[in-house]
């Protein structure tokens, strides 16, 4: 024990916290696919609700099909490539990531309200593609505001 | 609690520090994530594994090729084990109180 002396214990602390965090906040940032694939339904749901009558129940179950199978895929090693999750966290990081996704829907959710109340105003009915507006919400705005959220509190800006 | 001779090296330790908050984690978000070479990675992978310290799973999706690295239970005692130990070092360098 007395081979590593007490500025060396202490710094490969450091190194060892650092690659932690570092983990998962690249973890939390890395989701370019998800928003390319977010901004692909929105944009087709756009060409559908021009085309057709009310697509916002199909829209609504598909896009609720795409997240529990994403929801599974991204427990697997093998195929959660598919879904952009390059690894899984577990223990407080995992819990941070996972609880960091839940308030972030749900403040978007908030968020869609007063939009949706806006377009009711102008147009005159609902804005018939919730769904398909929240995933590309989420997916656009998700990433920058994990990105600060994990990081240390007193380098944020 | 003792000190890990394999985690001395302070590559080893990153690799598997970043490995014990995942479930399992790619051959590249580790790569990335540590800044390490793919062939310098490999390296310590290799050793880590000689050691039953990390499990390899080598698998395709589709086309492509798709490594997965996950900590063993062997590995995950010994980093909590040397983690504790530096610990311990810091916290009696500072004259507090260690755990027995």
């Amino acid at each position: 024990m007395a081979d590593i002396d007490p500025s060396e214990a202490s710094r490969n602390l450091q190194e060892a916290q650092t690659a932690r965090q570092g983990a998962a906040t690249t973890l939390a940032g890395g989701r370019v696919r998800w928003a390319l694939a977010g901004g692909g339904v929105f944009a087709a749901s756009v060409l559908v609700w021009l085309t057709g009558p009310d697509p916002n129940n199909l829209f609504t179950s598909v896009l609720l099909l795409v997240a529990v199978v994403a929801a599974l895929l991204a427990r697997s090693p093998r195929w959660a490539g598919l879904t952009g999750s390059r690894a899984r966290m577990t223990g407080s990081a995992g819990r941070r990531v996972r609880t960091l996704a839940l308030v972030t829907m749900i403040a978007v959710l908030v968020l869609f309200v007063p939009v949706n109340m806006a377009v009711v105003h102008w147009m005159g009915e609902p804005y018939p593609i919730a769904g398909a507006f929240v995933g590309i919400v989420l997916a656009l705005a998700g990433p920058p505001f994990a990105r600060w959220w994990m990081t240390e509190p007193e380098s944020r800006g | 609690m003792e000190f890990d001779p394999l985690l001395a090296d302070s590559t080893r330790l990153k690799i598997v520090a970043l490995l014990a908050s995942c479930d399992w984690a790619e051959f590249s978000f580790v790569r990335e994530s540590a800044g390490l070479s793919k062939s310098a990675l490999s390296k310590q992978i290799a050793k880590l594994e000689a050691n039953e310290y990390v499990q390899v799973h080598k698998g395709y999706v589709g086309k492509f090729p798709r490594t997965s690295l996950k900590l063993t239970d062997t590995g995950r005692t010994a980093i909590e084990d040397h983690l504790a130990a530096l610990q311990r070092i810091v916290d009696q360098s500072r004259g507090g109180t260690s755990s027995p």
